[in-house]
């Protein structure tokens, strides 16, 4: 380790590290991971500054699909991504067609919620759209939990998942549409929490005779940390095929690609619990075993393994430190 | 310092090496305590002279050398300027640190099958000294898409005073396994840290006892550790990601809204029955 020096580092490899830090923050504890680097660094304005911060927080807020509650009671949650992401701060709620703004530092909703200007929606996109979103809401009610209620677990804890599609016109006849789903599992006085992240797009023109890819990725990270700190992180890449026949309607579409992210999302998370039964099964007793193989604890007294070692050295006669079998009168020590 | 801590336990495990790293070069005022107190995955280094490996750690460095356990020599070689100050044990703590190192590399031979031990003795200034034992495992290759490394870190203090003597032992885990088989990139990191203490009477004096005491302390922590880590913190993962997605479909929507229904009538009857309380006050 090459330690110290006397030059420190440079603003912006304090900002770099700063970044590493809070893209690796664990869920539920983003603030908390925030003031320990202001502490760090005593509130340096220069590598703190508002703008390098705001940056920062906003690649982490649309990383982890950070949903936000809006101040009308009457909405969905809002959902910080780069799919809904109209200007900096700026983010579209598809649903209802509204806007709201980001404190991205604070991870809250700043100044008021405004409907969306006409020149911030699809037009051709928007029936697949709506007819996506209604189909996804059949999948999100089957598979994931509303909004805090007791869970089902042992642990309890509190839930909460959004999700929102988002269409997009684009050239020709052509149309895309986003999925993104945004879970939450978290209960820090007991010290865990866990966060779920999941995007899917897929673009297609209605007529086209080919199939159409569906393309998705998610991400998992659940944290343990009542003493110690353990994290489980997985992620994977998927994609489906849609076939021509089903691209016709919005009616169809929408069926087919809620059909798919559910089978999809299904697998990954049945590989999870296939590798945490591994991991449970093998992973573990291959690095210890819970005993010796003679199904008793250790036997600690030297003087057997010091017998053995004189065997061993006796046939490595080269090994030069062959005064191992001395200490066993012992010199006491402080006698 | 606490937030660099706190940093520690809230940074992913797996990524461990890279957080110090970076938080030594953001606040290197606080390089020396953060390298000392937040234990990072243990390395191996070859001791040529016996052709064994040996944990390379802060207790047996100088410089950019590590001294061996087996050999008592440094590899890479001591540049001549450092050869005069490097520390080597004195004579007879080399001889107990010789002892504790044929019996622990039994104990990670029965426990662990393969891997590399050592340990690390030095005198403490009052009346007693400190081991440090370590354990660097990683699992067979071979053994389907998933990998993994274990590392025990214990260190022990050996205080005597009077007949007896006292021992504490900080055990620290440090665990990582990674399935990426298909399906998922599926990674688990884990640290944990116990301490034990004991004070017990001392029948017979020396080396030999203090090792058949601590060992079996160490063995204790190692073994919970291992059984809180695979049974309770692991678990937990587990079932935070079955709290975020339910694998099996939910209660159809149909038998959810009954059973909201159920609880609004619920609230409603205590909603009445508090109302009525304070007014009867």
């Amino acid at each position: 380790m090459s330690g110290g020096g006397s030059s420190s580092i440079s603003v912006e490899e304090k900002r770099r590290i700063v970044r590493y830090i809070m893209l690796n923050s664990p869920p539920g504890q983003t603030q908390e991971v925030l003031t320990d680097c202001r502490k760090l660094l005593q509130n340096d304005p220069e590598v703190l500054s508002e703008s390098a911060l705001s940056e920062i927080l906003a690649e982490h807020n649309e990383q982890k699909l950070l949903a936000v509650r809006l101040p009308q009671s009457n909405l969905p949650k809002g959902i910080v991504c780069r799919q809904g992401r109209l200007a900096d701060r700026l983010y579209l709620e598809p649903r209802t067609k509204h806007v709201f703004e980001v404190a991205h530092i604070t991870q809250t909703v700043a100044g008021s919620v405004t409907a969306a200007e006409p020149s911030q929606l699809p037009t051709r996109a928007e029936p697949y759209r709506a007819a996506l979103d209604t189909a996804m809401d059949g999948y999100i009610a089957t598979h994931y939990y509303p909004d805090e209620q007791p869970l089902p677990t042992a642990s309890g804890g509190t839930s909460g998942v959004a999700h929102a599609v988002y269409g997009v016109d684009e050239g020709k006849d052509a149309v895309t549409l986003h999925v993104v789903i945004s879970a939450k599992n978290q209960n820090l006085k007991n010290y865990w929490a866990g966060g779920w992240a999941s995007q899917w797009s897929i673009t297609f023109t209605p007529n086209q005779t080919t199939s159409a890819k569906l393309k998705g990725s998610a991400s998992v990270l659940t944290h343990f940390f009542e003493e110690g700190n353990v994290q489980m992180h997985a992620d994977n890449d998927m994609q489906a095929d849609i076939q021509p026949p089903d691209l016709k309607s919005a009616e169809s579409l929408s069926s087919a690609v809620a059909k798919a992210i559910s089978t999809l999302e299904g697998a990954f998370h049945q590989s999870m619990e296939d590798k945490y039964a591994a991991c449970a099964d093998r992973a573990f007793k291959s690095l210890r075993r819970t005993l010796p193989i003679t199904m008793e604890k250790f036997d600690w007294s030297p003087l057997k393994h010091v017998i053995r070692k004189d065997l061993t050295e006796r046939t490595h006669p080269q090994a030069t430190h062959a005064t191992a079998a001395a200490p066993v009168a012992g010199g006491g020590k402080g006698t | 310092m606490t937030s660099a801590l706190n940093l520690g336990r809230r940074l992913p495990p797996q990524n461990v090496e890279k957080t110090v790293i970076g938080l030594v070069r953001m606040v290197p005022s606080l390089a020396e305590e953060l390298l000392q107190r937040i234990d990072r995955p243990l390395k191996v280094k070859l001791d040529t002279d016996q052709q064994m490996y040996f944990v390379a750690s802060d207790y047996n460095r100088e410089g950019n050398s590590f001294r061996s356990p087996w050999s008592n020599q440094y590899y890479p070689p001591l540049p001549d300027a450092d050869k005069a100050e490097a520390f080597y044990p004195s004579e007879h703590m080399r001889k107990q640190e010789v002892l504790f190192n044929e019996v622990f590399d039994a104990y990670r031979h029965s426990y662990f099958g393969g891997g590399v031990s050592s340990v690390y003795l030095w005198d403490l200034s009052d009346d007693g000294f400190a081991a440090a034992f370590f354990v660097h495992k990683e699992s067979d290759k071979g053994d389907g898409d998933s990998t993994g490394t274990w590392d025990s870190i214990h260190v022990a203090e050996v205080v005597e005073a009077q007949n007896a003597a006292h021992y504490k032992v900080t055990s620290t885990v440090i665990l990582s396994i990674s399935d990426t088989g298909p399906g998922s990139n599926f990674r688990i990191g884990g640290q944990m840290t116990r301490q034990t203490e004991e004070h017990l009477k001392m029948d017979e004096a020396g080396f030999v006892s203090h090792l058949t005491r601590l060992g079996p302390m160490l063995e204790g922590a190692e073994a919970r550790l291992r059984k809180d880590i695979d049974q309770v913190y692991v678990h937990r993962t587990r079932e935070c990601v079955n709290g975020l997605r339910s694998l099996q479909p939910n209660a159809p929507p149909q038998a959810k809204a009954t059973r909201g229904k159920h609880m609004t009538e619920l609230a409603t009857v205590l909603a009445a029955q508090s109302k009525k309380k304070t007014a009867d006050q």
